[in-house]
């Protein structure tokens, strides 16, 4: 009885049953043909422990031929399982070689059963005689030329393929096929053939090969190299040194007996346990420095980063720090970090690489790349993400981020077990993929990392906070006096909007008359000026908010280009550049295109002004998303910027800092107005000398108006002659001239100066049109439509209301709600004509 | 990106698997959140078009909840005017290229294709192979360079994309090659596909169910016509098939000229056929449900050949319940409730309802199509979705009595059962006296008419137990067959190629055919 080989056999038939255990857990294919190969191994060796052990039951040959059953079979298996993994098992070629190797596999079987391979064994002092019949050696033949083929197709699938990990299984399983070919053929030494070790080689071999199939991904072949050479490099420094120690001390002193070589080598023992740690980190260091460079690289990289990360406060610097070191070390070509954000939302606050220069992506709260990083333990690759199903819910545009961003592997940030930001890495310059060791290497300063950059987060959002509470104070200082500024210019308007219809209508209507050339031209001067003054007015209203926006679906993006080719010319001749970073894929909104051109116009004019005083410049907008929610348009400008004593009056209607003439002072309250009209907010950030950056944020709303107020149809159509029409309005000077007009057309025309002489009126007279002021003494025009509704609600579609208080709520909401004709003063003479036109259309006119 | 055939060149099996099959190992939930995120980026490309504004009724719905209650459903008729015209502008995301499908009507109907569509159906046809293919989880046989017949429609119908699309994906050789399909009408295509294929070897096959079982029916005497065929190739190939024949000591057939890997068939005869199939090419068929308003692959079977498992990423699913599609049928102002995907039941029927993902156009389409819902999760392969079988278009089904709702599964399955040689068939819903009766056409030179009849009504019973009750619990016996000369159909295929009808339109519907039709049938019978 061997017991040192018994127990070797025991222990190896041991490991496989585990094996077998854990190998039975996952149902592939793959899995079950291992799980066979492993028990057909477990078999083999318990056989050896029988005959090795001479166990007296059955006699040695039993056990012997038992073994060599199974380890034909797992041969077999061997080959089916290489086969399957290489993906040969529908190669034609292949599959006739497996079916030869089951055939004599098969024969070889009935051989061994039959007693025709083997016919003594003998253990004579510790040593084993096996005789093989002539008809193993085939066997042996053959299985060494199948071993060779399948380490040879190992090698080269593993140096084909370009995915790291794949590269690793292949190689260990090439390696583990060189140990088990090696095992093999130790037998045919009769010397060898007495001990186990084939068995010792085949369990290696099936250790790799669990690595390989099931966690090739923990281990990396370049780590097993470099720990070998960690722990044989001191070993031999070691071993000489204590050999050439002892020598030295025997030659020398020639005098050393027994207990003194001891003493000695207990003396060298000390001395190595001493220096050990030390001799092994410099070799460490060493074999980084000289073998793995890039290794060891990353280690002074950790090391530095984990002295400096802590310290820095500001997120861009820490950012900025972290891309660096990182691109540098590991020579990556791109790369960007992620920091969520207040809603949840991941942003993109730096970056390095020509693809994501100029990408300002976001990744939404429910972007499933995120989700995923923040539920699950590890990192993803570019190919999970193009494989695992899970990412099947990315956006069309959310790919397309992701490409832009170049990504092939994403770390996550994680503090205090929380996801705060996202690593991502583009490629290697390399083009080598990721190393597991890369990838320990990434995560372990993604750890470091991540706490700094929440502190970083926490500092930037705290700063951001103040910031936005001191600019909020300035925002409602400056609201509340343009609130007081908007109600008085509504008031104002409403009075100057009287005079002008007046002013207007008769003008054009003596243009009519026969007068002379020189009066015509005064008239039309006259006209002008007045059609002047009514645009002025109409900014006012606009700047307090007194027209509701025409809202449709738009695309703020296209807005802006729209307004951008307005003045491109203007901008080119003015010598700017023009630098556009508009977020992809930006969400529409439900907006009025036209103002928001207005207000983008007035931006930009006004940037244009200011650089063009200076020869040129860059004119920059910028488009993005903030919190889901807000679009936010920056456009900033290169020029003097604006002083910081009147930073506080820019929004002020007609304040202005051009020449006379050169500006009225209206542009940037007017874009307020719309701005705040529209649920949004504005202000401005300027640097003296370095330039302007006008900020407008407008909330993201999809509600849409019904196609039925969107759609404006124009018909051109007679105007209706010989009606009935009663004008009421308090300003007789307007009376005064609708009377004129209308019988000029034809019509049978009454007035009332208030809304009771106007009932008596209709009480007795019947009327196909009523055209009434909204303010007036006595009854006003909402009083008078409400008596008109509850006595006569047939007539109560041919009122047009004519006012000059659209600044007013009440006004605004009366006519939203009644929804009846409504023309706005002061109004030219076409407009009326229209608006009589229109009422009149169901009246058979 | 990498593609299939990249990967399997690099051995990166499991990839493959992952990503083309890995959705069947997606929970209900993630299935479910893969559809609603989807949906909302469907919902903001609708909101920026024409079409899609008119659709939604002008609103933006936020939620899953909104859109089922804030949009209507829709039909062809919704989007006619549209796409009959090829109105790109008013589409969320211009076409890549346009499909079209036959229609019942023999009108076509058109269906814009995006990019996006356009590769995720490309994915999906390989998704088909690789469960084709497979014996297991994880265990395919597809690679690259495998030949590839196919015997179906070329583009633009969406079999022939599909086919095209997925040489995109793995290096395939067909035959035909494709370049010449266009060229060729159906009958030289099979021609020239098996002539090729006796050099080149099939390894994936894609046709119709019955086309397949009538090539195995008719291999003897094609058989006859290969042997003067020079070819060493080919001829290697005819003897070892002769001597396989010889060797099972029954004639040849396809299974001994070829060893298919895949077979996927489209159609409802399929599972009519699958025996026969089984029997002639050794190759189980791989049934799917895809449709050319989906853009791609609705559901499809896996390894085990059973329920249909929804594929998450082509479109949003909703389900309208048997009684309320039969109800709003009826009454075209009741507009029926739908349920989700994690609300269905098994063993009940339910009328599909999807909209589609990518800017694709149809949104809350009612293609008419009723399946049933055989289990919530599938123990055998360890799926754990809801599994389909589709039972029939809405509109195809004969309803007698209101008590047995016949589809063209069964019919196929009855008539397949008899094992009497047919030419061809259709049935259609008709009254004598006031009673509805089950006339089926039947072209057959078969001497034993009324035994036949007989023995059909009995498979029928067999086949459907509503069918069955009919005759046990209302004394009726609905089933009139009406006998036709073979050939009936033949000439009918020559008329409608004379008038120039496509090739969808050869033959007439089997279920519920038009007055017309039936007339135009007859007379030729006559003739």
């Amino acid at each position: 009885m061997n017991i040192m080989n018994s127990a070797v056999c025991l222990v190896a038939s041991l490991l496989y049953f585990l094996l077998l255990s854990f190998s039975l857990r996952v149902k592939r294919r793959i899995n079950r043909i291992f799980s066979a190969y492993l028990l057909a191994m477990g078999l083999w060796t318990s056989s050896s422990v029988m005959w090795f052990a001479d166990f007296p039951v059955l006699g040695d040959l039993p056990w012997l031929q038992a073994g060599l059953f199974f380890s034909i079979i797992a041969w077999m298996l061997m080959c089916l399982l290489s086969v399957v993994i290489l993906s040969l098992d529908s190669v034609p070629a292949v599959r006739a070689g497996l079916w030869a190797i089951y055939s004599l596999g098969g024969l070889l079987l009935i051989g061994d059963v039959g007693g025709q391979l083997i016919h003594v064994t003998r253990i004579e002092r510790g040593h084993f005689d096996v005789q093989f019949y002539p008809l193993i050696y085939p066997f042996f033949a053959l299985a060494g030329l199948s071993s060779m083929a399948l380490i040879l197709l190992f090698a080269r699938a593993g140096i084909k393929t370009d995915d790291h990990n794949q590269r690793n299984r292949l190689l260990y399983l090439a390696i583990s096929n060189v140990l088990i070919t090696v095992g093999a053929f130790a037998n045919i030494s009769p010397q060898l053939r007495s001990f186990p070790f084939d068995v010792l080689f085949d369990v290696v071999a099936a250790l790799l090969m669990v690595y390989a199939i099931y966690r090739y991904q923990l281990l990396d072949l370049t780590f097993v190299v470099r720990k070998g050479l960690l722990y044989s490099i001191p070993t031999a420094i070691i071993g000489a040194g204590y050999f050439l120690i002892i020598s030295l001390a025997m030659r020398l002193f020639h005098a050393f007996a027994g207990s003194q070589i001891l003493l000695l080598s207990l003396l060298v023992a000390a001395i190595t346990a001493v220096a050990v740690q030390p001799l092994r980190d410099k070799v460490q260091s060493w074999i980084d420095k000289v073998f793995f460079r890039e290794k060891y690289d990353s280690r002074l990289m950790l090391q530095r980063l984990s002295r400096t990360a802590a310290s820095i406060l500001d997120l861009r610097q820490l950012t900025s720090m972290l891309l660096d070191e990182v691109t540098n070390t590991m020579h990556i070509s791109k790369a960007g970090i992620l920091v969520k954000e207040e809603m949840g939302e991941f942003r993109l606050v730096a970056q390095r690489g020509a693809a994501a220069e100029g990408c300002d992506l976001k990744l939404r709260r429910d972007h499933p790349i995120a989700r995923w990083l923040a539920s699950k333990e590890g990192l993803l690759t570019r190919d999970d993400v193009d494989t695992m199903p899970q990412f099947k819910a990315l956006w069309g545009r959310e790919r397309g981020d992701l490409e832009r961003l170049g990504a092939e592997l994403l770390v996550p940030l994680r503090a205090k077990g929380e996801l705060v930001g996202i690593f991502a890495l583009g490629p290697k310059l390399s083009e080598e993929t990721y190393s597991a060791d890369d990838q320990i290497t990434l995560t372990t300063l993604a750890n470091h990392a991540a706490v700094a950059l929440e502190n970083a987060r926490l500092f930037s959002d705290l700063k951001q906070s103040l910031q936005e509470l001191k600019q909020t104070r300035a925002q409602l200082i400056q609201a509340d006096k343009l609130s007081a500024l908007g109600q008085m210019i509504a008031g104002v308007a409403h009075e100057i909007n009287n005079p002008l219809t007046t002013i207007m209508g008769y003008a054009q209507l003596l243009q009519g008359e026969k007068l002379s050339d020189q009066v015509k031209r005064d008239l039309e001067r006259i006209s002008e000026a007045a059609k002047r003054s009514q645009r002025v007015v109409q900014n006012l209203l606009t700047f307090a908010r007194a027209y509701e926006p025409r809202k449709e679906y738009i695309d703020i993006n296209q807005v802006i280009e729209e307004t951008l080719a307005l003045r491109s010319y203007q901008l080119k001749v003015n010598n700017i550049e023009v630098v556009k970073r508009l977020k992809g894929n930006l969400p529409w909104t439900v907006a009025d295109r036209y103002q928001l051109q207005q207000v983008f116009l007035n931006l930009i004019n006004n940037a244009q002004q200011a650089m063009a005083e200076q020869g040129g410049g860059r004119l920059t907008l910028r488009s993005e998303l903030r919190g889901g929610d807000t679009i936010r348009v920056t456009v900033s400008d290169t020029g003097p910027g604006i002083p910081e004593e009147i930073m506080p009056k820019i929004f002020d209607p007609f304040f202005t800092t051009k020449e006379v003439g050169k500006g009225s002072g209206l542009g940037l309250s007017v874009s307020y107005g719309i701005v705040s009209e529209h649920g949004g907010r504005s202000w401005a950030e300027s640097d003296e000398g370095k330039g302007t950056t006008f900020i407008v944020e407008l909330p993201v709303r999809r509600e849409v108006m019904p196609v039925a107020e969107l759609a404006v149809e124009v018909e051109e159509e007679r105007g209706p002659e010989g009606k009935r029409i009663l004008i009421i309005d308090d300003e007789e000077d307007i009376v005064a001239l609708l009377v004129q007009l209308l019988r000029e057309e034809g019509h049978r025309v009454s007035a009332a100066l208030n809304g009771q002489e106007a009932l008596r009126r209709m009480a007795e007279k019947d009327y196909d049109l009523i055209i009434s002021d909204v303010k007036m003494p006595t009854l006003d025009g909402r009083k008078l439509y409400e008596h008109i509704k509850a006595t006569n609600p047939e007539l109560v579609e041919s009122i047009v209301f004519i006012t000059g208080d659209t600044a007013s709520a009440d006004t605004k909401a009366f006519l939203k709600e009644i929804g009846n004709l409504r023309l706005e003063k002061p109004f030219d003479i076409e407009e009326l004509r229209g608006a009589i036109r229109e009422a009149l259309k169901g009246d058979g006119g | 990106m990498a593609t299939a055939a990249e990967l399997l060149r690099q051995g990166r099996r499991d990839e493959v698997w992952r990503k083309y099959c890995g959705f069947i190992d997606l929970s209900l939930e993630e299935f479910t959140g893969i559809q609603e995120r989807l949906l909302m980026e469907q919902i903001d490309l609708l909101a920026r078009c024409e079409l899609g504004r008119k659709i939604m009724r002008n609103t933006v719905p936020k939620s899953v909840d909104e859109f089922r209650e804030a949009v209507p459903l829709t039909t062809y008729q919704d989007y006619a005017s549209y796409l009959d015209e090829k109105r790109e502008d008013v589409l969320p995301v211009k076409p890549f290229m346009w499909a079209h499908t036959g229609g019942t009507t023999g009108r076509w109907k058109w269906a814009p294709l995006t990019r996006r569509t356009y590769y995720l159906y490309a994915e999906h046809a390989i998704t088909m192979l690789i469960f084709a293919s497979s014996q297991g989880r994880d265990h395919f046989t597809i690679a690259n360079n495998d030949v590839v017949l196919y015997v179906g429609a070329p583009p633009p119908y969406m079999s022939g994309i599909g086919t095209e699309a997925g040489g995109q994906i793995l290096d395939f050789r067909y035959i035909p090659p494709l370049d010449k399909v266009r060229e060729l009408d159906f009958r030289e295509r099979i021609q020239l596909g098996f002539t090729m294929s006796l050099r080149t070897g099939i390894d994936i096959a894609g046709a119709l169910a019955s086309v397949m079982a009538s090539i195995g029916e008719s291999f003897g005497e094609r058989e006859r016509a290969l042997k003067p065929l020079l070819h060493p190739a080919a001829a290697l190939r005819v003897i070892r098939a002769l001597i396989r024949a010889k060797r099972a000591g029954r004639s040849m057939m396809p299974r001994d000229m070829w060893e298919l890997k895949a077979l996927i068939c489209s159609g409802m005869d399929v599972a009519a056929f699958r025996d026969k199939v089984k029997h002639y090419w050794k190759v189980d068929p791989l049934e799917f449900y895809s449709l050319t308003e989906f853009g791609g692959l609705a559901a499809t079977q896996t390894w085990n050949r059973k329920g249909m498992t929804f594929t998450p990423d082509v479109g949003f699913f909703e389900f309208i319940p048997e009684q309320d599609s039969l109800r709003s049928r009826d009454d075209p102002s009741h507009e029926p409730p739908t349920v989700l995907m994690d609300e269905l039941e098994a063993s009940k029927r339910y009328e599909v309802v999807f909209t589609n993902f990518h800017g694709g156009i149809f949104t809350r389409y009612r293609p008419g199509d009723l399946i049933k819902i055989i289990a919530l999760e599938d123990d055998e392969t360890g799926v754990r979705l809801p599994q389909m079988i589709f039972e029939a278009r809405a509109d195809r089904i004969i309803d007698i009595g209101g008590f047995s709702r016949l589809n063209e599964r069964i019919v196929w399955q009855a008539l397949e059962s008899l094992d009497a040689p047919y030419e061809g068939w259709m049935a259609r819903k008709e009254f004598e006296d006031s009673q509805p009766v089950l006339r089926i056409y039947l072209a057959t030179d078969h001497p034993h008419r009324e035994q036949l009849a007989t023995r059909l009504h009995e498979a029928l019973k067999t086949l459907d137990e509503d069918y069955a009750d009919l005759e046990s619990m209302l004394d009726m016996k609905p089933l009139r067959l009406r006998f036709l000369p073979v050939g009936t159909f033949a000439r009918y295929a020559q008329l409608r190629q004379a008038e120039g009808a496509d090739v969808g339109h050869m033959k007439p519907p089997y279920m519920q055919p038009s007055d017309e039709i039936v007339n135009t049938v007859l007379r030729l019978a006559q003739e």
